[in-house]
């Protein structure tokens, strides 16, 4: 299959200002991935490991203090591979919504309070097929709303009368309104509980199977992902670590950090006592030397306080960037 | 100001409450509340908990999940054992004692250091401008226990397992979120509760760091007796924690038994949708079938008959005209009328 995103060599940092010295905050520091057409490619990592970041980087949302420092994101579009992060704005926004769209963290509040759902999206799909009639445009959001399943009451409502989980579909159905080929999806089901969630899953899977559209979706629960994704990338301090289909991850881990996510996660039916990794995530201003988890891991050697690990194959699809993955693999067993 | 301080030390000083030969640390007799939303005769009623019988004993510590989607009524049932919002009707019993009698100082502060509360987000639970020790310290002093401060301190601390210099003289963005979490704990800690209420205490914690919050309160019913409500959203920590779990639905309790009868077997459907609805974190079993969302929270609240009829995939005419009573069976207490 064809790659319909590639990243290359992705450095973005923030440029914070202290004291008259630069400093940089490494939220993304040389990624490197591709992601095939039709995939559901899923980020995971903690807080403040740079998810969010990497995906407003890809959008091309990037505003300073975050600066891109080097690398390049590729948009296979039907006129040519096209860099966001290069281009102008104008053809910027024409490829926004069209081929790409995106689904904000805490999209609950990005609806506009003082005007109905009817409006917004009418609003929509005038910036950007301009000259649409308005009455087929709402009978196509219409057609649209009510094929996601949900309920037509809403169209008419403004967002405060919906609740979080149907306020957070609405934004789904609106980002997908003009069928974008790439739909990033930031943290879309946090702050909802799980009967909702598993709404909100459901609608993502839904339209994703009916446009066959590229999802990357990024969350810190490995549930949604296990859910969800066909292949997942996780990410540790402003770097991907360990790329692998979902299968893989959940069954061979090679990472000590993926190790210790996928081991403490809770199950329904299961008491035996779970542990936490030890220590905190770093602050992503002062990196440790070599490896980023070498405080943390527990078969770190001396060369994992050298060089920072790189990605490397251990099978075909999965890419771990650790030193020490052999035997942190066999310490398992 | 400080006059009225020492006053009011000095009282506390006085242990008012000798311990009662009633076994049970907390009670609640058809406990409700009803919130009226708009003008106060035109408005609607929402009954936002809804005769709630809780009994957890004294001599067995216990930590109980009160578990259910937003909206269901779990917090502001805590509120209502906090004494942070009045309820209705009913009756609330604690070691054997109504607490709406309860109408000295004294005896309402003794209420407050037996009861404390854990709230769900760290970082805002503490204001940054502030060194953490200052709630320490403020909570020692306004405990009003007799000994040494700085020794109450320093034992709550050791207690969740932080060395006292990893605390004092900080500020709340120098901890991590676990340290934070946890000095919330030691704080709860210093007045010897036998209660500790915690509102979603890990939701907010990372992943990587959850465990160690939940291994804490483990040990702390293990070791230093202290019961504890566990509120939450999320079954796969109750089930790893707890040991009853009261689920609730638009400020019922539908389901209430031992953890690993109400999550391994469950009866009522909601239960059976909720644990459904969990992310199995395996990928060789995803969800097959789908499920029905519900568009009418309010007029759930209001409906006369079971709260969960609309949703519910076995409902009948029935279920919609009359509300359901709690029934004992396999060791738990459903509201269903299927039993």
């Amino acid at each position: 299959m064809k790659a319909i995103l590639h990243i290359e060599k992705l450095k973005a940092y923030y440029d914070v200002k202290a004291f008259g010295v630069d400093r940089y905050v490494r939220a993304v520091n040389n990624v490197n991935f591709d992601v095939s057409e039709g995939e559901i490619f899923g980020i995971a990592g903690e807080s403040g490991c740079g998810k969010s970041t990497l995906i407003k980087v890809l959008y091309a949302l990037n505003k300073p203090p975050l600066t891109v420092m080097g690398g390049r994101v590729l948009y296979n579009t039907e006129g040519g591979d096209k860099n966001p992060l290069e281009i102008g704005s104008k053809e910027l926004q024409k490829l926004r919504w069209n081929f790409v769209s995106y689904i904000p963290q805490g999209s609950m509040s990005v609806l506009n309070p003082t005007i109905r759902i009817k409006k917004q999206f009418l609003d929509v799909i005038k910036a950007h097929h301009k000259g649409t009639d308005a009455k087929e445009a709402i009978k196509l959001s219409e057609e649209h709303v009510s094929s996601l399943g949900l309920p037509r009451e809403v169209m008419d409502s403004y967002p405060h009368q919906l609740s979080g989980g149907m306020k957070q579909r609405v934004t789904i159905a609106l980002a997908t309104i003009l069928k974008p080929r790439i739909i990033f999806a930031d943290e879309p089901t946090t702050a909802l509980d799980v009967v909702v969630q598993r709404g909100v899953i459901q609608l993502l899977k839904h339209i994703q199977k009916e446009l066959h559209n590229t999802v990357i979706i990024v969350t810190h629960d490995m549930g949604v992902h296990a859910e969800m994704a066909d292949r997942i990338g996780i990410m540790y301090a402003g770097k991907i670590i360990e790329i692998a289909p979902t299968r893989e991850i959940f069954k061979n881990a090679l990472h000590p950090y993926t190790q210790y996510l996928i081991k403490s996660l809770p199950k329904v039916g299961d008491k035996t006592p779970k542990a936490s990794a030890p220590g905190a995530p770093p602050s992503l201003d002062s990196l440790p030397n070599g490896c980023s988890f070498n405080p943390r891991c527990p078969y770190a050697k001396e060369d994992c306080y050298g060089s920072e690990p790189e990605l490397r194959k251990i099978k075909a699809q999965h890419l771990v960037a650790c030193c020490v993955a052999e035997e942190a693999k066999n310490g398992k067993n | 100001m400080l006059l009225k301080r020492l006053k009011m030390e000095k009282t506390e000083r006085i242990k008012g409450f000798a311990q009662h030969a009633d076994g049970n640390l907390l009670e609640t007799k058809d406990l409700t509340k009803v919130f009226t939303i708009g003008k106060r005769l035109t408005g609607s009623k929402l009954v936002a908990v809804n005769s709630v019988n809780l009994r957890m004993k004294k001599e067995k510590p216990e930590i109980f999940t009160l578990a259910g989607e937003s909206g269901s009524g779990k917090t502001t049932l805590a509120r209502i054992i906090l004494g942070l919002t009045e309820f209705t009707s009913g009756e609330m019993l604690y070691k054997g004692k109504d607490i709406t009698k309860l109408k000295s100082k004294k005896e309402k502060m003794w209420l407050k250091r037996e009861i404390q509360p854990i709230f769900q987000n760290p970082y805002e639970a503490f204001n940054p401008l502030k060194k953490v020790e200052n709630y320490l310290f403020e909570t020692a002093t306004r405990s009003g226990t007799n000994h040494d401060k700085k020794a109450a301190v320093n034992d709550a601390l050791n207690m969740v397992g932080l060395n006292q210099n990893d605390v004092l003289g900080k500020y709340p963005h120098e901890l991590s979120g676990g340290q934070l979490q946890r000095t919330a704990i030691a704080r709860a800690l210093i007045t010897t509760p036998d209660l500790l209420i915690a509102d979603e205490p890990v939701s907010m914690i990372d992943a990587s760091l959850r465990m160690s919050v939940l291994n804490f309160f483990k040990d702390l019913k293990e070791m230093k007796n202290v019961s504890i409500i566990y509120i939450t959203h999320d079954l796969a920590t109750a089930y790893y924690i707890s040991d009853r779990i009261g689920i609730m639905y638009r400020g019922c309790l539908v389901e209430l038994g031992p953890v690993e009868k109400v999550l391994k077997k469950p009866l009522h459907p909601y239960t059976k949708l909720l644990l459904e609805s969990i992310p199995k974190t395996d990928p060789e079993h995803r969800w097959g079938n789908e499920i029905k969302m519900s568009n009418l929270e309010v007029k759930e609240y209001g409906s006369m008959g079971c709260k969960f009829a609309e949703r519910c995939p076995l409902a009948s005419e029935e279920c919609r005209k009359e509300a359901p009573k709690d029934v004992f069976v396999d060791g738990r207490l459903v509201k269903c009328i299927l039993f």
